[in-house]
């Protein structure tokens, strides 16, 4: 304490520079450390404890001064400068207040003991001058004291201050001598260095620093730093040198920067990594500050640009070299970005110096700032040579497109799998489709291709084994056309398939020329293999060239054998046969010849063999086309038809029955002496006025139905009527006619015969009258059923006749007439009255009083009758009407009208099981066929009808009389049936064993049954 | 010919039946169309024109009473019959479903171009009726949810303040609903008003 007041004396007041504060803690430092460390000890609480204590000591201690000045000054009579002493010595260690007690005290013993009046405290010290002497130099010493510890107060904070830095400070501080003595050191220094203080105080500063001069003034000098365990490190050394009281002395701090080096040592490789990637990516990085401009370049950055990086970067020198094209746009893009703070990411050209284009790709992203105050940090890449080699693929891409699509085939392209890469042009043209619906070539082959060419892929696609195949391809309009296909592998170099090239090359006009040449080829092997004659060609020489499959079967020889012809002709037609064709030949004259030949079964046979020359423009022979045709056949029969006429003639002329021939149109073309003799006409005549005029004018209309029906239908004609003879009696005539047909069916001439049966109709006629007459009853019991549907029949043509009436007479009166609609409605009328008389004889013909016939008659006209007698009935109930009847079916002989008769009740009675049918279709059936049961039974005609109504309860019991199920009906129609059935030596059944329904049949024999019984 | 001429179908299976009848019915000037069969007709394409079906009850396939239920459900003509069988229970069928005449087979050439005239007739009343309800229709639709709401209340001759009393709105606003239903429905007076509701088959909601 006492020497910093010393020293406090010795520096001016104005010592609060930094270098002052140094210096006097240096020096309270040297001489008092310990103090030093008991004070940085002390916290601010026990600071002021301690500061409460002196003032009390203080005050103490004034009291305690004046009281020792007083017992001093009693005995000697020293009394000012004693009290004087206690005065200063109280302002000096107590401060102003103990000061101001202390000459406060002295005043008053000063007063008291030693100034007149003594011991008593005068009113009037002034008086004194000596006493006023003392006061003033007391109070005057008390300020200058005070002022004093004042100034010695202030600096000791400073000094604490300075100290509690030193002692914070991370970097060593070392004081030194001139010497290069370590004179002081703070706490840092002894971690630092790895000393104690203690042991460093005095040593050399070598010790720490290996070699190091101080010098004036050292800033931030490098140097290695020793620890205490020798090991070395980097240090930052700052010296400056004090000069205070003529002593030099340095102050100095010492920095381990070992970690600092080492980071600037990574700092230092990463830049040079990184400027080293840059150069080698062609990459550069800058950094800008949107609102500045201001800009950072990399090294990289400077070359990419073209620019010395010595320059300093902005953005108008960028935009300067920024290709004129892209300039807008990027000046766009960086003002929307310095707005929006969005990453950049764009690519543009520079345009160089000399003409050089650069592209660059720039990638930039704001780090930090708002709107408008941005900072980007980005990347900018050279990618010039990227650019050009796209172009360049591009180019090459395009190229190798043009080529494919101006390719006159369609040409794609499939990975190994065989997935659809690309398609050209021309496949989406004729398709119509785009790539990504070309992946299903379901879609667009010919689903009869398709399967066979997936297979044909699929194995190609394994094997690797180029596809070439034919199939059809859909066009865009539908119209399949065919294509050869042909795929190659593209093979890596290892081998494997890598992408396959497929050319479909339009074949369809060369598949179409094919197909015509062999449809022709065809076609021309099918006329000749089909002509019934034999073809064959020659060559203009003679020799025989192509012969048909005919001839090759006729001859039953090789087509290389029938080159030598002549020994399979007839030896006694040989030299004959040879010389005219040898003749055709040479005359070029169309050969025509018969002759006979040797068939393969060793029979010679009649063969007329014409032939043809084919000449070219210049008339020259080319060919000979040959037809040779068997006609042995026609030769023979030409001989047997002579000889069977010369024979028939003879029959027919002397046979003692009329024979009659017609035309199959119907038209009388003979009849033989006898019927000329009968009549007493000549056949000229009897053409001429007609053979009807012989008949008895009752039996013309239904022999002219019946002639006609015959004409029609080509069957028997069977028919009775009565025959003039020339002397005006009539007679009766049985009248057959057969027509007759050649080999090949076609109708040659009807052939008849007219038996003269006039005896015996006339004794038949009495015994049939009775059946007839019971016949005629039910006849009319059931037509009266069907009356209204045949009135149905009826009233159609005739409603068609009213009306066509009506409408050809409003023709006709119409203004001007129309006379050809006129001309129609009245053909009508015609035609239609026709048809309703045509029912009308139907009908008739039912309810006619005739004799019982036994004619020969086809069932199949009666069925077809008697159901049309009955189709109204059927319509109006709604049944649909199946008939099932064999062609060609054997004649019966029998009554046509009981038989009429007898179908009629059977269908009228189907019809009618199916009135309550609801619930399914009505279906009646009728079916006709030949009938051969056994050898006991004659041959028959099966009829079945069929209904699908409700069936018969008991089936064998509905032929008796009386028996009905219906509920108006008398039960005979089909006793009635029966009879019928019975007179015709026929059987008739019914049976319920299908569901539904029932079946009525009946039979009836073939042959002719015994002359009706009487 | 223009669209109105009246057409006559015929439907027959008998084709003498079906030329006769053409050819009748074209000599008094109609036009006519002939078919076979009930689906014949059915499938055919009809002028746009006043009609009438002269139709033969028996038919192959759907019946000539079947074709008339058929028909009944659309706006088919007028339909004839004609029948060669002429039984009663068909006739009575046939005329309780609303055919015109029910002629047997032969029938004269009055009463079938009487039947005519008059099927022709109504088919064109029918029409003309059927057109102007789709005119009112058409006006109909082009009201708004209220007017609608007010219609009635007017033609149940309900004065505007009863109205607004029931609807629960001003006097005023009943009365520019009015108006506006008269301009849109094209009404002249309100008794038109009341006629075109009748033909709509509004009922007096407000009743």
């Amino acid at each position: 304490m006492v020497r910093q007041n010393e020293d406090a004396l010795n520096n001016p007041l104005d010592q609060n520079t930094e270098e002052s504060a140094i210096i006097e803690w240096r020096s309270n430092q040297e001489n008092d450390l310990a103090l030093l460390a008991v004070e940085r000890t002390m916290s601010a609480d026990s600071w002021s404890r301690i500061k409460v204590l002196s003032e009390v000591r203080s005050y103490g201690l004034a009291l305690f001064t004046c009281a020792l000045a007083l017992a001093i000054a009693l005995p000697t009579d020293v009394a000012s400068s004693c009290f004087f002493l206690a005065v200063t010595v109280s302002a000096l260690y107590g401060g102003r207040g103990p000061g101001i007690l202390a000459v406060v005290l002295s005043a008053l013993a000063l007063d008291y003991f030693f100034l007149p009046p003594q011991h008593h405290l005068s009113i009037e010290p002034f008086a004194y001058p000596r006493f006023v002497a003392f006061l003033v130099a007391a109070i005057l010493s008390v300020v200058l004291v005070e002022m004093k510890r004042r100034a010695e107060e202030s600096r000791l904070q400073l000094h604490l201050r300075y100290q509690a830095i030193a002692d914070a400070a991370p970097d060593a501080i070392v004081s030194i001598d001139e010497n290069n003595r370590i004179q002081l050191v703070n706490p840092a220094a002894t971690k630092i260095f790895g000393w104690a203080a203690a042991d460093l105080v005095g040593q050399a500063l070598t010790l720490l620093l290996p070699n190091f001069r101080v010098a004036e003034r050292t800033t931030g000098a490098e140097w290695t730093g020793r620890r205490q365990d020798g090991t070395d490190f980097s240090a930052e050394v700052s010296f400056r040198e004090l000069s205070s009281g003529g002593r030099k002395t340095f102050t100095g701090f010492v920095r381990d920067v070992t970690d600092r080096k080492r980071a600037e040592a990574a700092l230092q490789k990463s830049e040079s990594y990184l400027a080293q990637a840059q150069r080698l990516s062609k990459t550069g990085s800058f950094g800008l500050n949107t609102s500045t401009g201001e800009l950072f370049w990399s090294q990289e950055t400077f070359r990419l640009v073209g620019l010395d990086p010595a320059v300093k970067p902005s953005l108008d020198l960028l935009f300067e070299r920024v290709h004129p094209e892209d300039r807008a746009r990027i000046k766009d893009l960086l003002d929307r970005a310095s707005q929006s703070g969005a990453d950049l990411d764009f690519a543009h050209r520079f345009l160089m110096p000399d003409g050089a284009v650069k592209y660059v790709h720039v990638l930039a992203r704001a780090i930090s700032g708002e709107a408008g105050n941005l900072q980007y940090l980005g990347a900018v890449m050279d990618v010039t040579a990227q650019m050009t080699a796209e172009e360049a693929l591009r180019a090459s891409e395009l190229n190798f497109r043009l080529i494919v699509d101006s390719i006159p085939g369609l040409v794609c392209t499939l990975d190994a799998s065989g997935e659809v890469e690309t398609v050209n042009r021309q496949i989406q043209d004729y398709t119509g489709r785009i790539l990504e619906h070309l992946q299903d070539w379901q879609l667009i082959v010919h689903p009869d291709d398709f399967a066979p060419a997936m297979k044909l892929w699929a194995r190609s696609v394994e094997t690797g084994e180029p596809l070439d195949t034919e199939l059809r391809l859909r066009r865009a309009d539908g119209v399949f056309r065919w294509f050869h296909t042909r795929s190659l592998p593209l093979r890596a170099s290892g081998g494997s398939i890598i992408r396959w090239y497929t050319l479909l090359s339009d074949i369809e006009d060369r598949k179409q020329a094919e197909e015509s040449v062999r449809a022709s080829e065809y076609n021309f092997r099918m006329i000749v293999d089909s002509i019934p004659g034999m073809v064959h060609t020659m060559t203009p020489a003679g020799e025989i060239e192509l012969v048909s499959q005919r001839i090759v079967d006729f001859f039953g020889r090789t087509p290389e054998e029938l080159k030598d012809w002549t020994p399979l002709v007839h030896p006694e037609d040989r030299a004959y046969m040879t010389s005219r064709v040898r003749h055709a030949i040479e005359s070029g004259e169309p050969l025509n010849v018969e002759t006979r030949v040797l068939r393969a079964d060793g029979v010679y046979r009649w063969l007329q063999c014409r032939g043809v020359p084919l000449r070219d423009s210049e008339g020259r022979i080319v060919r000979w086309y040959n037809l040779l045709a068997d006609v042995e056949d026609r030769k023979n029969a030409e001989e047997a038809l002579r000889a069977s006429e010369r024979e028939l003639s003879l029959i027919i002329e002397t046979m003692p029955a009329l024979v009659w021939c017609a035309a199959p149109d119907g038209e009388l073309t003979y009849v033989n002496q006898r019927v000329l003799d009968y009549t007493g006409t000549t056949l000229a005549a009897m053409a001429k006025a007609g053979w009807l005029n012989f008949l008895h004018p009752d039996d013309v209309a239904p022999t002219v139905d019946a002639w006609s029906h015959a004409l029609a239908s080509g069957r028997q004609h069977e028919v009775q009527y009565r025959l003039r003879r020339f002397d005006g009696t009539y007679r009766w005539f049985h009248v057959l006619g057969q027509l007759g047909r050649d080999s090949e069916g076609h109708m040659t001439r009807w052939y008849g015969l007219l038996i003269d049966i006039d005896e015996r109709k006339n004794t038949e006629e009495a015994l049939r009258s009775t059946q007839a007459r019971l016949s005629r009853a039910s006849q009319i019991a059931t037509v009266g059923e069907l009356a209204a549907s045949i009135a149905h029949e009826v009233n159609q043509p005739l409603s068609a006749v009213v009306a066509n009436g009506h409408a050809c007479l409003r023709w006709l009166l119409a203004q001007p007439p129309n006379l050809a609609k006129a001309h129609e409605a009245a053909e009508r009328i015609v035609r239609d009255g026709k048809d309703a008389g045509e029912v009308v004889r139907r009908v008739r013909a039912l309810f006619k009083r005739g004799a019982i016939e036994r004619i020969p008659l086809d069932l199949n006209d009666v069925i077809v009758e008697v159901l049309h007698l009955l189709g109204g009935e059927a319509t109006k109930k709604g049944v649909a009407v199946e008939t099932d009847l064999e062609q060609d079916l054997p004649s019966v002989v029998g009554d046509r009208v009981q038989l009429q008769q007898l179908l009629l009740n059977l269908l009228a009675n189907g019809l009618d099981a199916m009135d309550p049918v609801v619930d399914r279709p009505k279906r009646l059936s009728i079916r006709s066929k030949s009938h051969c049961p056994d050898s006991v039974l004659p041959d028959s005609v099966l009829v079945e009808i069929r209904d699908y109504g409700v069936g018969l309860a008991n089936p064998d019991r509905v032929f008796e009389a009386f028996f009905t199920t219906k509920e108006s009906g008398m039960g005979m129609g089909l006793a009635i049936c029966r009879s019928i059935i019975e007179a015709h030596e026929g059987r008739l059944w019914a049976s319920s064993d299908q569901v539904p329904g029932t079946t009525f049949s009946f039979t009836l024999p073939v042959k002719a049954p015994v002359q009706a019984r009487s | 010919m223009n669209s109105d001429s009246p057409i006559v179908f015929v439907v027959d299976d008998d084709y003498r039946v079906r030329e006769a009848l053409s050819s009748l019915v074209a000599s008094i000037g109609l036009k006519v169309a002939v078919f076979g069969s009930a689906q014949e007709f059915l499938d055919s394409e009809k002028p746009d024109s006043p009609a009438c079906l002269v139709l033969d009850l028996e038919l192959p396939g759907a019946s000539g009473l079947e074709l008339q239920r058929e028909l009944a459900t659309g706006n088919g003509p007028p339909i004839i019959f004609i029948t060669g069988h002429g039984d009663i229970p068909s006739s009575v069928r046939a005329m309780k479903a609303g055919a015109i005449e029910f002629l047997p087979k032969p029938f004269g050439e009055q009463e079938l171009l009487q039947a005519i005239d008059a099927a022709i007739a109504l088919d064109r009343k029918t029409r003309q009726e059927r057109s102007e309800l789709t005119e009112l229709q058409k006006h109909y639709a082009v009201l708004t949810p209220r007017e609608r709401q007010v219609l009635p209340f007017v033609v149940a001759g309900l004065a505007n303040k009863q109205t607004a009393g029931e609807l629960g709105t001003s006097e005023i606003t009943i009365g520019v609903h009015r108006g506006q239903i008269m301009r849109k429905m094209a009404a002249h007076s309100l008794a038109e008003l009341v006629r075109m509701a009748d033909k709509l088959g509004i009922s007096n909601r407000a009743q």
